[in-house]
């Protein structure tokens, strides 16, 4: 028999007045991956995450969080980085662990010296006892990522946790949440930043105005995108839509020859269209092109293609 | 409960631990000993009163200025509060030549007007008519009242009557015989420890009275000390951690308790150093005062609506500051409440002297005013119905303000950015629970 996922969700919908935030969405995480929930502001990340915790009551549909109906019946087992964190100014890194902590069933030493090993481990070991006030932004995010941790989390949910964080810090986040699913903890958490979830997602769902427009891994979502080629030659797009594997020309005038737009069809890869149209001896000059990413994969999915970037590379 | 205790003890600590607290422990007996003091000390400062008689009566050495003057010289007159004896002023030369009482007047006024602002100008009683018909007239160089008035006003009358019964034909001695009689009325009741009633009887009454205040005292502290605390974990944003921690009713009810618990704290220190403090006292006193207070069951009663009381208007203040964003917001909402708080005490004075009518029985089960009166109903041995729906009565107000708070945590938890108070009223009815 499988084991029970971590969380899953059943035909969830959620309405604010007239107004569906989230429209029947369903998704299952199992144990132990790294679970990104993506879609642009506004998709309904954040209500959903809110659903999962028990804060917000879905309007119709089922969940089912470590085998609870929310996530208020599993609290201790729960960590949750909200994306507005914060946590009494007043109260060192440590006292702020030790009370978060024993909140959720550490005694309040236990807390506090798993907190001193993690953020000695993020390099905050000389601010242990300053006031969290007194602390930059910066640091005072990491204090809350780690108070997040110390009780050791089945679940840990992260809405937007790279927000605000500068390159190494997000690294050593993106470290932390590597090392927290190879100890066998389910994390869970929403961005925009695509870049991140393609470093760390076993799994994705992109949210697109409440509903879901994709479920699978990363590689899947990448697949779902056609590859691009930028042409610039003396050619036709006559020429070009007649090779294997192109779906979709747009031509564009230089001051010599022309600049033509190639959308292949998913699966395609861009050197197979290549080759053949150096096989046909197509007079191209230049060539550029690029592998879909996570990226792309989000613009088309959530019905943004027009907004695709240039492709870059060659 | 564990989570509740654990934020009990955080409130309880974030604030017994701050320099502010220890220095209000100290200062509160010292503010409490000055307002006694003080007003004592001012009283003792102020010069005594002066007072010039004008007899424009004609009756000579037995005249009423002459008796008056002679009064006031032994010191038989007293200008409350200092209880300091007034002293005779000679009569200003300006005004010696007055032969009428409105004569009189136009001198007197003059004369306080050239005198201008000095300092404790005398006041000038002029006396004319008869005895039958006696004419007195008290001025002073200021349009306020004084307490002298009713002094003097006395030992007119005494002259008054001593005149009447020479004119009636009685000797000096037996003058005296009546004058001197007096009567007091002494009050006795099954209820007063030594049958006759003494002050040490009516202490459950004015202690009543006392925790009445102070648990007045306690919620305006308090309140301002709650609504602070959920304000701050809102703008610090830790509220959406606490409330995916803890159940909103733990965090509301720890604050409450946390606060409470300081309060009693202090009360306890307080208690102690007056416990040690009534080693010192006379046994007989010592020993009366604490067969007072513990009559009756006065003290657990106390305790009992002293957090009750608390409780209720605490878990009010949380709620109502879990709907705002600043704190000059949840000032403006509980100022209502706090200004509410006027009518029990405004009360409680008529309850100390008819505790047993219709209008307090029935404000003593109407919850917000349940803590102030009901106390005062106990001493009085109100019956245990009264007591114990009083008591119902709170605790379903005290839930009903809890889940109010609860859905006002919640909703206050998920809002963000600036927000409206009637917005987050009409969130809170659609929240979760």
């Amino acid at each position: 028999m499988a084991e029970a996922p971590a969380l899953e969700l059943t035909e969830v919908t959620r309405r604010f007045g007239d107004r569906a935030v989230v429209d029947g969405l369903g998704f299952r995480v199992e144990r132990g991956a790294v679970f990104g929930f993506l879609g642009p502001n506004g998709a309904g990340k954040t209500t959903t995450l809110r659903m999962i915790l028990g804060l917000v009551a879905p309007t119709s549909g089922r969940l089912d969080v470590l085998g609870a109906a929310d996530g208020r019946r599993v609290r201790d087992r729960i960590g949750f980085l909200p994306e507005e964190r914060g946590l009494h100014p007043r109260m060192t890194p440590l006292q702020a662990a030790g009370f978060l902590g024993s909140l959720k069933g550490v005694p309040a030493r236990t807390a506090r010296a798993r907190a001193r090993t993690l953020l000695e481990g993020l390099g905050l070991g000389a601010s242990l006892n300053t006031q969290i006030r007194r602390l930059s932004k910066g640091m005072a995010q990491q204090v809350a990522l780690v108070c997040t941790l110390v009780h050791d989390p089945d679940l840990l949910i992260l809405d937007e946790p790279f927000s605000g964080l500068d390159p190494v810090h997000q690294q050593g986040l993106e470290a932390l949440i590597r090392e927290r699913a190879a100890a066998g903890a389910t994390v869970v958490f929403s961005t925009h930043v695509m870049s991140h979830a393609e470093r760390l997602c076993d799994q994705v769902v992109l949210l697109a105005r409440g509903r879901k427009v994709f479920d699978g891994t990363v590689q899947q979502a990448r697949s779902r995108v056609p590859g691009r080629l930028i042409l610039e030659g003396d050619l036709t797009p006559e020429s070009i839509a007649a090779l294997p594997g192109v779906a979709e020309v747009a031509a564009s005038d230089l001051p010599e020859g022309r600049r033509l737009e190639v959308w292949l069809s998913p699966g395609v890869e861009a050197h197979q269209t290549l080759s053949a149209a150096f096989r046909a001896g197509l007079p191209i000059r230049r060539f550029e092109s690029r592998e879909p990413g996570l990226h792309e994969a989000f613009l088309l999915l959530t019905g943004n293609r027009a907004d695709l970037p240039e492709v870059a590379g060659a | 409960m564990r989570r509740l205790l654990i934020i009990l003890r955080r409130e309880y600590l974030a604030y017994l631990l701050t320099p502010g607290f220890l220095l209000a422990l100290v200062a509160f007996p010292v503010i409490m000993a000055a307002s006694i003091g003080i007003p004592a000390l001012i009283a003792r400062q102020a010069p005594a009163a002066k007072v010039a008689v004008l007899d424009l009566t004609g009756l000579g050495a037995g005249s009423p200025g002459n008796d008056l003057s002679a009064r006031i010289r032994e010191g038989d007159t007293r200008n409350l509060p200092s209880e300091r004896p007034a002293l005779l002023a000679p009569l200003p030369a300006e005004i010696a030549g007055a032969r009428t009482p409105e004569a009189a007047g136009r001198l007197i006024t003059a004369y306080y007007a050239a005198a201008g602002k000095a300092d404790n100008l005398p006041a000038i009683l002029v006396l004319a008519g008869t005895p039958d018909n006696l004419d007195a007239r008290l001025w002073t160089p200021r349009a306020r009242l004084i307490d002298l008035s009713g002094e003097l006003e006395d030992r007119l009358t005494e002259w008054l009557q001593k005149e009447r019964m020479r004119a009636a034909g009685l000797d000096a001695e037996r003058i005296d015989n009546i004058a001197s009689a007096q009567i007091e009325v002494k009050t006795y009741s099954p209820e007063a420890s030594a049958g006759e009633i003494k002050m040490g009887d009516r202490i459950p009454q004015m202690a009543a009275v006392g925790v009445s205040y102070l648990l007045c005292m306690m919620i305006l502290m308090g309140s301002g000390m709650i609504s602070g605390s959920v304000i701050e974990e809102k703008s610090s944003r830790v509220i959406e951690v606490l409330v995916t921690s803890a159940h909103p009713a733990e965090l509301l009810l720890g604050k409450v308790l946390g606060i409470l618990l300081l309060f009693l704290t202090v009360l306890g220190t307080l208690l102690g150093a007056g416990l040690l403090a009534a080693g010192h006292l006379p046994p007989g006193l010592a020993e009366g005062l604490s067969r007072a207070l513990f009559a009756r069951g006065l003290l657990p009663w106390a305790l009992v609506f002293l957090v009750s009381g608390f409780l209720m208007y605490g878990s009010l203040f949380a709620g109502l500051a879990a709907f705002c964003e600043t704190p000059r917001e949840a000032q403006s909402l509980a100022a209502p409440l706090s200004m509410m708080m006027i009518i029990p005490l405004l009360l409680v004075i008529s309850a100390l002297q008819s505790p047993d009518s219709p209008i307090i029985r029935i404000a003593a089960l109407i919850p917000p005013f349940t803590p102030f009166l009901m106390l005062l109903r106990v001493v009085d041995n109100a019956p245990a119905w009264e007591v114990v729906t009083g008591l119902a009565l709170m605790g379903l107000t005290t839930a009903a303000a809890i889940g109010v708070g609860v859905q006002a945590y919640r909703t206050g938890a998920l809002s963000q950015g600036q927000t409206t108070l009637w917005s987050l009223f009409r969130r809170s009815l659609s929240a979760r629970d």
